[in-house]
């Protein structure tokens, strides 16, 4: 067989035969084996699966997380630093941020009057403030910070993940997006498995049915009815064949199939949770996209809690706002936005620090890159990758703040950090060294962290 | 050694994975040495081959002591060579008609009449298209950010159904590939195909509104020498971008030397039927001739005068008054007016399109030159025609960056200067180009509307710093009887058959980048030419891009690599897997080739037999009893069927599988070519593509519209590559998603729907219909116990849900999408 071919999840064909053995039939009963041995770390990871909100479209670190009193005192007046090019040029003089900063919990975390809920959770954040991104265009920017790399075809984080620590659910995906409705710019090949197995892909949840592609709700009777009959035939034909390792692996993907759509209504049913946890989260709460992405985090939880390895969520489609881009009439822009989250982000760290869940899940809010000190027009702001913010919270992480940037905001100045360290420091955090993560392709040896990356010890715990 | 010294002293930083190994010798790798005479091997079972390419074969099997598998059944034959060549799978009467063919005429007879029927058929051309689509990362968008549409790809994608049809020889695909424009037109129904090929170089993803424009080049020029070296020399040559290739004799200078020429062939907007164009052009001409013949031409009047430049630095890119200026490229109908032309005409001096018909389109391009000036000023009239600047071939022209680099001009019967501001991209390189048609308001890179009211009159082009030059007053020609036009003519004109190619420039040598960054070039610049390791292969580019001059080095007898990685390609697609397993890779870190005599045998007869037409060699694989043999498991002393002793069971491709679906339950519309169908999707947001529906229009896979961003689903979960880069090798993943989409995708229940309607609806008995409907599927006959098993699964009193019941449950055997 070429060495390209694989299967999902890694199965034995031992296992298989003995899953064969009970008969398709056995399925709607859904008697669940042992899983099958995730792939080992390289040591004792710290965390054992990741959600990550991803903001797109670059949130202002200026006005959220990274205050900077020297704008306010230029305001109005020309940037006094050299101005890179920026994606619009149609730079403006200095802006400073509308939303006042105060600093919350032991840690002292400033956080901004964007979010409120969330800075109740300050002494779970450590804050990065010295991120950089090679690129200051939003899909090659969402390319290096989901893939590690500026062009299509990487891996994601996300399959990265997956691909060396396996699957622990054996009825769910180890790499799940759930769908805000805007898909980041890039496309889905931000979370593709690249040159990995294609096993390794985000599987995509949307808020309309089904939510999962193909996955329809249960087994119907007649669909079980269906899935008998393959069984045989398709037995007769693997036996007449002499039972090829890819038909028998194809017939047991039906069987792995068959309990994704067992598994998925449980999943996505929320009848379950508490009056004070559908509040907590925002699940009534009067602004329609705080609704939607508290059901996003919600659903988060509940892939958590069956420890699937890798959650990704995008943004809602706020009304006519172009995701955290705020080229223009940013109040606006970053206000709904961060309405749109910060209650559900906030209930979401709450409730999986109650569960226990947060010392084994790592949650990141990441961005592709920051926005510019200066103003875009006479309200927005530009792109910005030479210095921004992203945060972690939970399992092995320091709550704290690490780095900065320079008195304007505009450069990171103190430790800063590219993609490929965040990335080596999120690998380490799971027990993998990013330099011995490597996949054959194409003539090379491949790594999240391409050449580079060196691990933040500092934000460890 | 020079090359290996030349490494050692570049210094280098080693890749991931690579460690700090030894370099092996590039004279000792087999890809590098020349093709052999071999001569056929001896056999002990002289009984057993039907060609030559089976004692290669099968001396190898018995070296390693593997019987041959005895040979499959007909049947199985017969649906394994409809998709081997076709794609798609036989009808049941075909199947019959085999069977008894060899009933008949015995198996070598039987199986040269279908294999020959099968290569005649247009089926034939596309599924070896769609093959090809994946070497040069086919897609109908450039992805990334807003997946700006790429119109006019389809007609590439068609060019490719017809080559292989025609079956072209290598050599002239080749060469059309890399220089089509520089070839004679080579004309099919009055349209160049030549020129079409060159569609592909465009073919690749690109940036919406990059900060840096030297840097987005340095990118997209990444994917396409690595696309160029992968499709058609196996080599990873894009590797060389920042440092000289580790395992590979490819240096920098070498990486180089491929941007300097792909650099130097900018854009070319143009259209594929212009023989077409410019028969009725000539039509109109004789008509205006006629006209003008009988009416004495007046005196002429004075050249009408150019503002005084004196005091300013104006460097005069082109003066259109009277003739073409030098380096400029001009396609299309147009008419040099000089003085004397001007007042039968009723034109003042220029370069015009339109005066014959308006309908007939033109497009200019000047020569490349670096950008030192503040200004483009350009001395224009007309309507409905465009300039584009095209700085470092970078073609998404966009606000907010780049909107100022796209002028309409939009001034009938008035002379204007438009400015075009440069002086932020001084230093780096740029060509302008004029075209008659608006381009459309969406982001498409071709995205040229032509229209019945074009017309451009053009005078100057400077290249200039100071103030803005003031309007033209030029006396208004006198009073002439003028040809009126020919409508009756003019109504004959076809639509152009737009798509974007590339052109010829007096192309340049760059400078080798340090560490691939366009910001840091080194002093030394990298001559235009083939690689440096194959001294007799590489004649520099004398002038020019040096594209031709790389074809030809391709093509030379002696290049090693060339035919042995095409006739590689041909072999995996027949048999699954190359004889090189990396079909893309013939490098060090490739695999070995398992018969690398019969790799170079097939090459020999390839040049000196077949005339490097590609049906013989596909006739001689399909006819030899190696491809014969049953699917049977491999013997365990090789496991992975390295030696061939079975034929390898293989899954069906993602296109295949839609495809038989769609063929099986009638429902196929085999209509070849034309625009791509839009495909369904959910993505809400931007600038999305129209939603398709889902049946495709029934139309087979390959004319599904492939933009990046929205993959069709169904043919993605499938293992339909992503068009990043050459993927001659598609992977096979065995995954449960797979199971699902057989199962639910609305496309597949759909097609189950319609299926099982339209047997519900149809006369004869039930069990009579059930075994038709299985046979249509799997291309043979139930047996007594499936046909018990069907009628089971159908239940009593069948309606039309029960029979798509059935319809799916065929779709989703095993069998239905294994070829065996």
């Amino acid at each position: 067989m070429s060495t390209n071919t694989t299967s999902f999840p890694p199965w034995s064909r031992r296992t298989f035969l003995q899953r064969a053995a009970l008969g398709i039939g056995g399925l709607a009963g859904l008697a669940l084996q042992t899983p099958p041995a995730p792939a080992s770390a390289h040591f004792r990871p710290r965390a054992r699966r990741v959600i990550w909100l991803y903001m797109d479209g670059g949130v202002s670190h200026l006005d959220s997380f990274d205050p900077k009193p020297r704008l306010t005192e230029l305001a109005g007046k020309p940037f006094p630093l050299k101005i890179e090019a920026t994606q619009f040029d149609n730079n403006g003089p200095v802006l400073p941020s509308p939303w006042s900063f105060a600093q919350y919990g032991q840690t002292g975390l400033t956080v901004s009057g964007l979010f409120p809920h969330l800075s109740t959770c300050a002494d779970e954040i450590c804050l990065l403030r010295s991120m950089t991104n090679p690129s200051p265009v939003h899909a090659v920017g969402n390319f290096w910070m989901n893939t590690g790399w500026g062009v299509a075809g990487r891996p994601s984080a996300g399959s990265w993940i997956s691909y060396a620590l396996g699957s622990a659910n054996q009825n769910l995906p180890a790499f799940v997006v759930l769908n805000g409705g805007l898909l980041p710019v890039g496309g889905m090949e931000i979370f593709k498995s690249g040159f990995l197995p294609a096993a390794w892909s985000a599987s995509f949840v949307e808020k309309t049915a089904p939510a999962f592609d193909n996955v329809l709700p249960g087994l119907a009777p007649q669909q079980a009815r269906l899935l008998r009959h393959l069984h045989r035939t398709d037995s007769t034909f693997s036996a007449r064949l002499g039972h090829p390792a890819s038909i028998e692996g194809a017939i047991a993907n039906y069987e792995l199939a068959a309990r994704l759509q067992t598994a998925v209504p449980d999943l996505l049913d929320l009848s379950g949770e508490s009056a004070a946890t559908r509040q907590a989260y925002g699940l009534e709460a009067p602004f329609a996209y705080t609704r939607d992405y508290a059901r996003q985090c919600l659903l988060a939880r509940r892939l958590a809690e069956r420890d699937v390895r890798f959650i990704a969520l995008t943004m809602p489609m706020t009304r006519g706002q172009d995701r955290w881009d705020g080229h223009s009439g940013l109040k606006v822009n970053h206000g709904e936005n961060a309405l749109t989250v910060d209650q559900p982000i906030a209930a979401l760290l709450k409730d999986l620090r109650q569960r226990g869940l947060l010392d084994d899940t790592l949650v990141v809010f990441a961005t592709e890159f920051g926005r510019t000190p200066f103003t875009q027009g006479s309200d927005g702001r530009d792109h910005n990758p030479f210095g921004f913010s992203l945060w972690m919270a939970g399992a092995g992480v320091r709550p704290g703040t690490y780095g900065s940037t320079d008195e304007f905001g505009y450069r990171a100045e103190e430790n800063p950090l590219t993609i490929h360290d965040f990335h080596a420091t999120l690998l380490h955090l799971l027990g993998l060294d990013h330099e011995q993560l490597t996949y054959h392709h194409g003539g090379r040896d491949y790594r999240l962290t391409d050449v580079e990356g060196s691990i933040v010890k500092a934000v460890l715990a | 050694m020079k090359f290996w010294m030349a490494l050692l002293l570049m210094g280098t930083s080693l890749m991931a994975g690579w460690g700090r190994a030894e370099r092996p010798d590039p004279a000792g790798h087999w890809a590098y040495l020349p093709v052999s005479a071999v001569t056929v091997p001896e056999v002990r079972d002289k009984a057993w081959p039907r060609s030559a390419v089976d004692a290669f074969l099968l001396a190898k099997m018995e070296a390693e002591g593997l019987p041959p598998a005895p040979d499959a059944e007909p049947g199985d034959l017969c649906r394994r060579a409809f998709f081997v060549l076709t794609g798609l799978p036989p009808q049941p009467e075909q199947v019959l008609a085999f069977e008894q063919a060899v009933a008949k005429t015995g198996m070598d007879a039987a199986l040269a009449g279908l294999v020959d029927g099968l290569l005649a058929s247009q089926h034939f051309g596309e599924t070896w298209a769609q093959h090809w689509m994946d070497v040069v990362r086919y897609a109908d968008g450039k992805g990334s950010e807003y997946d700006y549409p790429i119109s006019g790809a389809w007609r590439y994608r068609d060019y490719l159904v017809r080559a292989w049809n025609a079956d072209l020889p290598y050599d002239q695909f080749l060469r059309e590939h890399l220089s089509g424009d520089l070839l004679p037109p080579r004309l099919v129904e009055q349209r160049n195909e030549a020129l079409l090929a060159t569609n592909w170089w465009h073919l690749g993803e690109a940036v919406n509104s990059p900060v840096d424009l030297a840097q987005d080049e340095a990118e997209r020029m990444e994917n396409t020498i690595d696309t160029l070296g992968k499709a058609f020399q196996g080599l990873t040559i894009s590797c060389a971008r920042c440092h000289d290739h580790k395992l590979d004799p490819v240096s920098m200078r070498d990486y180089y030397a491929l941007y300097g020429m792909i650099a130097g062939s900018p854009l070319r907007r143009t259209w594929a039927n212009d023989a077409a164009l410019q028969a009725v052009a000539d039509e109109l001409r004789a008509s205006r001739s006629a006209f003008e013949a009988s009416h004495s031409p007046p005196a002429p009047g004075p050249l009408p005068s150019l503002p005084a430049t004196e005091g300013q630095r104006v460097r005069v890119l082109g003066d259109f008054a009277g003739k073409p200026p030098a380096g400029w490229l001009v396609e299309g109908t147009v008419d040099f007016i000089p003085p004397e032309n001007a007042i039968p005409r009723g034109v003042q001096p220029g370069l015009w399109s339109g005066l014959l018909s308006r309908k007939l389109p033109a497009w200019l391009r000047s020569p490349a030159f670096t950008i030192e000036h503040n200004y483009i000023d350009i001395l224009a009239t007309g309507e409905e025609s465009m300039i584009q600047v095209i700085i470092d071939n970078y073609l998404l022209i966009k606000e907010p960056l780049y909107g100022a680099l796209k002028v309409e001009i939009k001034s009938p019967g008035t002379w204007r200067w438009h400015r075009i501001p440069v002086g932020r991209w001084k230093g780096q390189r740029c060509v302008i180009e004029l075209h008659t048609g608006k381009t459309l308001p969406s982001r498409d890179v071709l995205g040229v509307e032509d229209k019945a009211s074009s017309q451009l009159g053009l005078r100057a082009v400077w290249l200039t710093d100071g103030p803005a030059w003031p309007a033209p007053a030029w006396d208004p020609l006198p009073a002439f009887p003028r040809w009126p036009g020919d409508p009756t003519l003019e109504a004959k004109i076809p639509a152009a058959e737009r798509f974007l190619g590339i052109s010829e420039t007096e192309a340049w040598d760059v400078a080798v980048m340090k560490r691939g960054d366009p910001h840091k070039p080194l002093t030394q610049k990298a001559a235009r030419r083939y690689l440096d390791y194959f001294p007799a292969l590489h004649q520099p580019a004398a002038s020019g891009s040096g594209r031709r001059e790389l074809a030809e080095a391709i093509l030379a007898k002696d290049n090693p690599l060339t035919l042995r990685v095409y006739i590689n390609r041909l072999w995996h697609y027949v048999f699954g897997r190359g004889i090189v397993a990396t079909t893309d890779n013939f490098g060090h870190l490739g695999t070995p080739p398992s018969h690398p005599a019969a790799l170079d045998f097939l090459v020999r007869q390839f040049q000196e037999k077949h005339h490097l037409r590609t049906k013989a060699v596909l006739r001689e694989l399909l006819l030899s009893r190696l491809w014969r043999q049953a699917a049977l498991p491999p013997p365990p002393s090789d496991p992975d069927n390295k030696w061939l002793s079975v034929f390898p069971l293989r899954r069906l491709g993602a296109e295949s599988i839609r495809d038989s679906i769609l063929a099986v339950s009638d429902n196929l519309d085999p209509t070849l070519g034309g625009p791509p169908v839009p495909v369904p999707h959910e993505i809400i947001g931007e600038l999305v593509p129209p939603n398709g529906p889902v049946d495709g229009q029934c139309r087979r896979s390959l004319y599904l519209e492939r933009r990046r961003n929205f993959p069709q689903r169904f043919l993605a979960i499938f293992d339909r590559p992503p068009p990043q880069a050459t993927k001659g090798n598609r992977d096979i993943t065995n995954v449960p998603a797979q199971a699902l989409a057989l199962l639910n995708d609305p496309f597949v229940i759909d097609q189950a729907r319609r299926w099982g309607v339209r047997v519900s609806g149809a006369p004869g008995p039930v069990e009579e219909r059930l075994g038709r409907m299985h046979f249509q599927a799997l291309g043979r006959p139930a047996t007594g116990e499936e046909k018990a098993d069907l009628r089971a699964l159908l239940g009593d009193d069948p309606q039309a849900d029960d029979w798509a019941l059935i319809a799916l449950s065929l779709f989703n055997q095993k069998e239905f999408i294994y070829v065996h």
